[in-house]
């Protein structure tokens, strides 16, 4: 399945060179944990994984056509 | 102790007198510097119930350990002091570096006090103090004040200023320092504006003596680079303040329409990429590897900002989805001399007053010309102006609304929508100042996290023990946007002061210096009925996204209140009990804050 993908801020690294927002093929089944962990992000360095414009659980299995974004720790406010 | 200089400078606004006294080390021994040193002056100086816009009340602008060396992100200044906001203890940081300028003056702390005859300018080089007659610049803008005694004086002085707001006493009125970096908070600003003190100007050439400089310089730079220009902190490098409106969007939790709704239609024209797209700049403070300030330029306005916190509460919340409106408001706030949180909220009432029909103030949510007309007329006092120059509390006690009136012990909330972080909705009730986000930030375990946001559960102790660190934190005037460890505070500050301390004493300072601040607000009438939120928050449900449906069922924040209060050996009235002062070496205070 086809999904797009946003890395922000220090993690728009993880996605190579160009862009950090990117379309990627994976496998049915994924899920956002299992994403994150494909492109090569460190688990602990993310805050929040949001799907379609709401935040989500790491569990949750996507579905083509997901717009995924991911998110850095941040400290403050 | 090393890394102090020892002396406090006292300047007499009255008689224009100045002089130079022995820093108290014991009670920078406690206290350490910043907020909790400055809490400490103030808590002696002040007597209960004195006037915040009298001329008994005091300034403190206050100092850190760290202040003036390669720690990294230790340059903002707190500045101290009774909030005529709110009646609390106030304590307020700026960044910047006029932090440094006044410990290379050779002070750890200044304390201002009394009322100056007419308008001054206090200019401070080293050891020398002088009153300058500010008539000519009484009326001016911050910007206008900064560009004049630079100009002056030279661009060496970093200044400390107010704008026609603080000068016409509005309750929320900031203090400016580099044009852009504000102590926004609770009405600073205002107190200035009561001593006639129209600026600070300050400039020091001298040094810090620390313990063991080799070691302190280690640590620092190790510190810089393996805790500090790293992935997990350098989003503030990256994206700064603004990617929190896409955190925030997310988690339902971003304030709109005066806190309606958690989600925003035209979130976007406000997040991050918006905000990098107008960029022109980034700026540091002194000291920080980060360099969070964004500088941009859009069609209406050149600013460094919009921060989080503007584009929430001045924006989404005030349904502005339009940058560059944003940046001009506050652009005309940063002038003006006034908070853009408070501001925000100000506006944000006054169009949902006038939506419900309490009172119409001729301004409606998402109207820009008219939202672009209001910060002058709070700063003037003039038209509306007059009116939402008293703040939400007070604009609620006269024209209704009380049921929305999103204020806590009269400040007006910040950018984070509690009912979708409910740990930071006891945050909001029990920080000193009001409804403030300075003194825990739950919002990025719950909301933005993994924690479940929609229960109490553990959420007292989460409160607590971020409260304490921030407490701590700001002593040493450090930075929120370093997420520094307990540890490594324990050895950059053992390396400062030439003393070995360990992480479990600095918790105990952090606990310590809040205690101290409950204290002072104790002493002047404030209990556990002055910790509650706005009713809309357990009465009304949220209507979309992840926060669809959800408000904070009242017998669950009052478990939580009452949880937060046991775990921290407090009365059932919110008093800190004696067997907690005696452990925290307050109980003499305790005494005589009447407990």
């Amino acid at each position: 399945m086809r999904l797009t993908v946003k890395l922000w801020g220090p993690l728009a690294k993880y996605a190579g060179a160009g862009t950090a927002e990117f379309i990627v093929d994976v496998p049915a089944g994924t899920t956002v944990d299992a994403l994150i962990g494909l492109l090569g992000v460190p688990a602990e360095y993310v805050l929040m994984a949001a799907v379609n414009g709401t935040k989500s659980e790491r569990d949750r299995v996507l579905r083509d056509g997901d717009v995924v974004h991911v998110l850095p720790l941040v400290a403050g406010g | 102790m090393k890394s102090y200089q020892g002396v406090v400078l006292r300047i007499d606004l009255t008689n224009q007198t100045s002089r130079r006294e022995e820093l108290n080390r014991e009670w920078a021994r406690q206290f350490w510097g910043g907020k909790g040193l400055g809490y400490r002056y103030l808590f002696a100086e002040l007597a209960p119930g004195t006037d915040p816009l009298g001329p008994d009340n005091k300034l403190i602008l206050a100092t850190g350990p760290f202040t003036g060396t390669p720690v990294p992100c230790s340059g903002k200044l707190t500045i101290v002091t009774r909030s005529p906001a709110t009646g609390t203890v106030l304590d307020c940081s700026v960044g910047g570096a006029i932090a440094g300028e006044i410990k290379y003056a050779g002070y750890d702390l200044v304390i201002l006090e009394g009322r100056a005859p007419f308008p001054v300018v206090v200019r401070i080089e080293d050891d020398r103090v002088a009153f300058e007659p500010a008539g000519d610049l009484w009326g001016l803008g911050t910007h206008a004040v900064e560009h004049q005694l630079t100009d002056k004086w030279g661009a060496e002085y970093r200044i400390l200023s107010i704008g026609p707001a603080g000068e016409n006493l509005v309750p929320f009125a900031c203090i400016t320092s580099e044009l852009y970096r504000q102590a926004g908070r609770g009405g600073v600003g205002t107190v200035m504006g009561a001593k006639n003190l129209k600026a600070v100007a300050v400039r020091g050439t001298g040094g810090v003596r620390v313990a063991d400089a080799a070691r302190l310089m280690d640590l620092a730079l190790k510190a810089l680079r393996s805790d500090v220009l790293t992935d997990t902190n350098l989003w503030a490098y990256t994206d700064g303040t603004p990617m929190i409106v896409e955190l925030s969007q997310n988690a339902g939790i971003l304030p709109t329409r005066n806190f309606q709704d958690g989600t925003f239609a035209d979130f976007a024209k406000l997040s991050s990429p918006a905000v990098q797209a107008a960029r022109m700049a980034k700026k540091a403070c002194l000291s920080c590897g980060l360099g969070c300030g964004n500088y941009i330029r859009t069609g209406r306005a050149a600013v460094e900002g919009p921060e989080y916190e503007t584009l929430a509460v001045a924006g989404a919340n005030c349904g502005i989805g339009d940058l560059e409106a944003v940046a001009a408001f506050n652009a005309a706030c940063d002038d003006l001399g006034l908070d853009t949180i408070s501001a925000g909220g100000v506006v944000a009432f006054a169009m949902e007053l006038t939506e419900k029909g309490l009172h119409d103030f001729g301004i409606t949510f998402g109207d820009v010309e008219r939202y672009l007309e209001i910060p002058d007329l709070i700063a003037r006092r003039k038209g509306i102006g007059a009116e939402l120059a008293a703040g939400v509390k007070k604009m609620a006690e006269r024209f209704g609304g009380a049921e929305f009136a999103m204020q806590i012990k009269g400040l007006e909330f910040p950018g984070y929508e509690p009912r979708g972080s409910w740990a930071m909705a006891l945050a909001y009730a029990t920080a000193p100042r009001g409804a403030c986000h300075m003194s825990a930030w739950p919002v990025a375990e719950e909301a933005y996290g993994s924690r479940d946001p929609f229960t109490i559960e553990g959420k007292a102790e989460l409160v607590r023990n971020l409260q304490h660190y921030n407490a701590f934190k700001f002593s040493l005037s450090l930075c929120d946007f370093w997420a520094v460890s307990w540890e490594t505070m324990a050895e950059l500050l053992s390396a400062a002061v030439g003393e070995d301390l360990a992480a479990e004493e600095l918790q105990l300072a952090g606990e310590r210096i809040f205690n101290l601040a409950r204290l002072f607000n104790v002493r002047e009438g404030f209990s556990a009925r002055d910790d509650n939120v706005p009713p809309r928050l357990v009465k009304d449900a949220l209507p979309s996204g992840a926060t669809a449906g959800k408000l904070i069922p009242p017998d669950r924040y009052a478990a939580m209140l009452k949880e937060y209060y046991e775990l921290r050996g407090w009365t059932d009235d919110g008093r800190p009990a004696s067997v907690k002062l005696e452990e925290l070496g307050l109980a003499e205070l305790g005494r005589k804050a009447g407990l």
